[in-house]
């Protein structure tokens, strides 16, 4: 099975976030980068169905700058079998713009799987697993907490409001991943010398002309101090006073 | 939170090594770091899971070339490892530290091919673990002259006596064994090294109860009631023990350097994000007082002045061109300094360091280990003193 995972390289989930003073985009200055999370559950999935079948192979693809050569060799060292890099400097917010790229590139070859984070933990849009499937005409089954593989079918899991849906699907499809999929391997020693001996392409990202245009971005209000209106039972009555004319939350 | 260690390594070793270090720092922020305080509180040495997963990662098979299954890590490496894994334990990163530096090394470095083949797959897979023998109840600094005995038998040897200090004993297949052989013979060629099963008869290990350092390491005392083990038992050649330990424990410094400034660099990091944190007077931060960033300061510099230093003789170690007083001296250098000033971070920092979950006290607790583990710091001095009174 030829698989495509396809990546994104985003701000440290623990970065305190400040933002730019263009105000539409964040300060990147002093922020480590990283493999976004979801991601690497989609790459872990790839490398184990490639292992169950025990042929085939892992192509990660991304959308971004130079410096995501970085967690394009991290995935290599893991053990992705080829990387590409679809450059661009600006930062991919539009998961428009951003499946159009990936699937211009995809479509120059023949894929039967591409799996992808359920969403990159950067922009949150959650929109490009669908999108790309869309764009390729392949299925599609979003936010896979369980995947599992006999006879050419897929049979994902899913967790939907109050329940779990579970989907059969075949190829060619796309399938994004959510936390709980599996638990990803680390790059050991031997895969980090590896990597530097596997094929890597770079060319420019062929992204049309964003489809949106952030105007601003700004902090969430810091949060107000707390306020104690006293203790036990007596206190309910000032506690639903407060919530229903101060906060109207009832 | 950009760690002051990773700037100068960054600046220090080749792309793939760093990528490596930030491999398994990954996996100690993860795998380690948040269970940490748990296996503390509950008194429990390194879990088997996480031994499972340092071994799938490679770890104890770093510098066991590929041939053998192992990763080809060089010495750098190992370091890298103790960097990453000690910054949130010593007790953590020792574990597959003295697997290595004190268990496959010797075998590397001495053994015959034969040896290797028997053991170097299933060490590099983390299926066997050698433990280190030389400390003796009665024989600490003074290792040279070992109260084990080692008797021969027909083509065999029949060894007696007591190890102590063992690292690793509670997960080990095998103990290399530094027996006396030769009592009349010059000193320094008096002993002999054995590769001795744990679990032959006569073998019998306890773990050393009541340590308060290195906690989450095992720490055994191994006895020996006429074990009998053949010829082809021997590492290195007969009465040639003392010098397959000490090569052994030249890299083995090293190691014990690095974690030594894996502490100094948590620390670090933990005492100037601490003293932007709390305030006090104005409600300003303690990290405007002087005093405090002179703790800081020293910190830096002795961090960057270590890993610079200990780098370097990671070189000379793989070229081998490393000479022992080096190896004493970086390992004396880097864990009196690092222990000395982590002691001023507590201060720094008040009360809180007194907690467990703050973490100074345990690298506090663990640097100690570092200024006596692998040869006294006292009675290394010893030996570097030794070229200096030449003329
Ligand atoms: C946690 C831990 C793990 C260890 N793991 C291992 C292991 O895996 N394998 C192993 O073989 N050993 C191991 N050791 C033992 C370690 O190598 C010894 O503790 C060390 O060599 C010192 O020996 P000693 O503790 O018996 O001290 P002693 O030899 O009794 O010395 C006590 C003190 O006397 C002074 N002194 C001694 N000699 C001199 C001198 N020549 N000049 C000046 N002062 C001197 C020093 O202050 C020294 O600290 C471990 C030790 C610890 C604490």
């Amino acid at each position: 099975m030829e698989i495509v995972v396809c990546i994104k390289r985003v701000p440290a989930t623990d970065t305190a976030i400040k933002i730019a003073a263009d105000g539409k985009s964040i300060e990147t200055q002093g922020v480590t980068f990283e493999l976004n999370a979801y991601d690497e559950f989609a790459l872990e999935q790839a490398l184990r169905i490639k292992e169950q079948l025990n042929a085939g192979s892992v192509t990660v693809v991304t959308v971004g700058p130079k410096e995501a050569q970085k967690q394009l060799q991290d995935a290599l060292a893991r053990g992705a079998d080829k990387a590409v890099l679809l450059l661009t400097n600006e930062w991919v917010h539009d998961s428009w713009a951003c499946s159009h790229a990936l699937a211009a590139h995809i479509n120059k070859s023949k894929y039967d799987l591409l799996l992808c984070g359920r969403q990159a933990m950067d922009a949150d849009n959650n929109q490009l697993p669908s999108r790309l499937a869309a764009l390729l005409g392949f299925g599609c089954v979003t936010e896979v907490s369980k995947l599992s593989l006999a006879n050419g079918v897929f049979t994902a899991e899913r967790d939907i409001e109050g329940a779990r849906e579970v989907i059969e699907c075949k190829t060619p499809a796309v399938i994004s991943c959510n936390k709980g999929l599996n638990e990803p391997r680390y790059a050991n020693l031997k895969g980090i010398m590896a990597a530097k001996k596997k094929p890597y392409e770079e060319s420019p990202a062929a992204l049309p002309t964003s489809a949106m245009a952030i105007e601003s971005l700004t902090l969430p209000p810091a949060r107000k101090a707390g306020r104690i209106l006293g203790t036990g039972a007596a206190a309910v009555p000032a506690l639903i006073a407060a919530l229903r004319n101060e906060v109207k939350v009832l | 939170m950009a760690r002051r260690i990773d700037t100068y390594l960054q600046d220090l070793v080749a792309e793939e090594k760093f990528a490596f270090y930030e491999a398994v720092r990954e996996f100690s922020d993860a795998e380690v770091a948040p269970h940490l305080l748990d296996w503390e509180r509950k008194h429990l040495l390194v879990p088997d899971d996480c031994l499972a997963k340092m071994s799938e990662l490679g770890l104890f098979g770093l510098p066991i070339t590929t041939e053998y299954g192992g990763q080809g890590g060089d010495h750098t490496d190992l370091c890298l490892l103790g960097l990453a894994l000690g910054y949130h334990s010593q007790s953590v990163a020792i574990t597959p530290g003295a697997a290595i530096s004190l268990g496959a090394k010797p075998l590397q470095l001495c053994g015959t091919d034969a040896q290797k083949k028997a053991h170097l797959p299933d060490l590099a897979a983390g299926k066997r673990m050698f433990v280190f023998g030389l400390s003796e109840p009665g024989r600490g600094s003074d290792a040279a002259n070992p109260e084990v005995t080692a008797i021969k038998r027909g083509g065999n040897w029949v060894i007696n006596g007591e190890k102590c200090w063992s690292t690793n004993a509670r997960w080990a297949s095998h103990v290399v064994v530094h027996a006396l052989t030769n009592p009349t013979g010059p000193n320094g060629k008096r002993s002999t090294c054995f590769i001795v099963p744990m679990n032959a008869p006569g073998v019998f290990y306890q773990e050393m109860k009541g340590k308060k350092v290195w906690e989450q390491s095992s720490t055994g005392s191994i006895v020996f009631e006429n074990v009998e083990v053949p010829a082809d038992a021997i590492l290195g050649a007969e009465n040639d023990g003392f010098k397959v330990m000490v090569t052994t424990l030249n890299g083995g410094r090293l190691f014990i350097a690095s974690l030594a400034l894996a502490s100094l660099a948590f620390a670090l990091d933990k005492t100037r994000i601490y003293a932007e944190e709390r305030v006090q007077f104005d409600n300003k931060p303690i990290g405007r007082f002087q005093r405090v960033q002179d703790v800081i300061v020293d910190m830096d510099i002795a961090l960057e002045r270590g890993l610079t230093w200990l780098m370097h003789c990671c070189k000379r170690f793989e070229a081998g061109t490393l000479s022992r007083e080096q190896a004493a001296k970086v390992k004396v250098d880097c864990s009196r300094t690092a222990s000395d000033l982590v002691q001023l971070a507590m201060e720094a920092c008040g009360g809180v360091s007194c907690f467990d979950e703050f973490g100074l006290i345990r690298h506090h607790n663990d640097l100690f280990v570092t200024r006596v583990g692998e040869g006294s710091n006292f009675a290394l001095k010893d030996l570097i003193v030794r070229p200096l009174r030449q003329p």
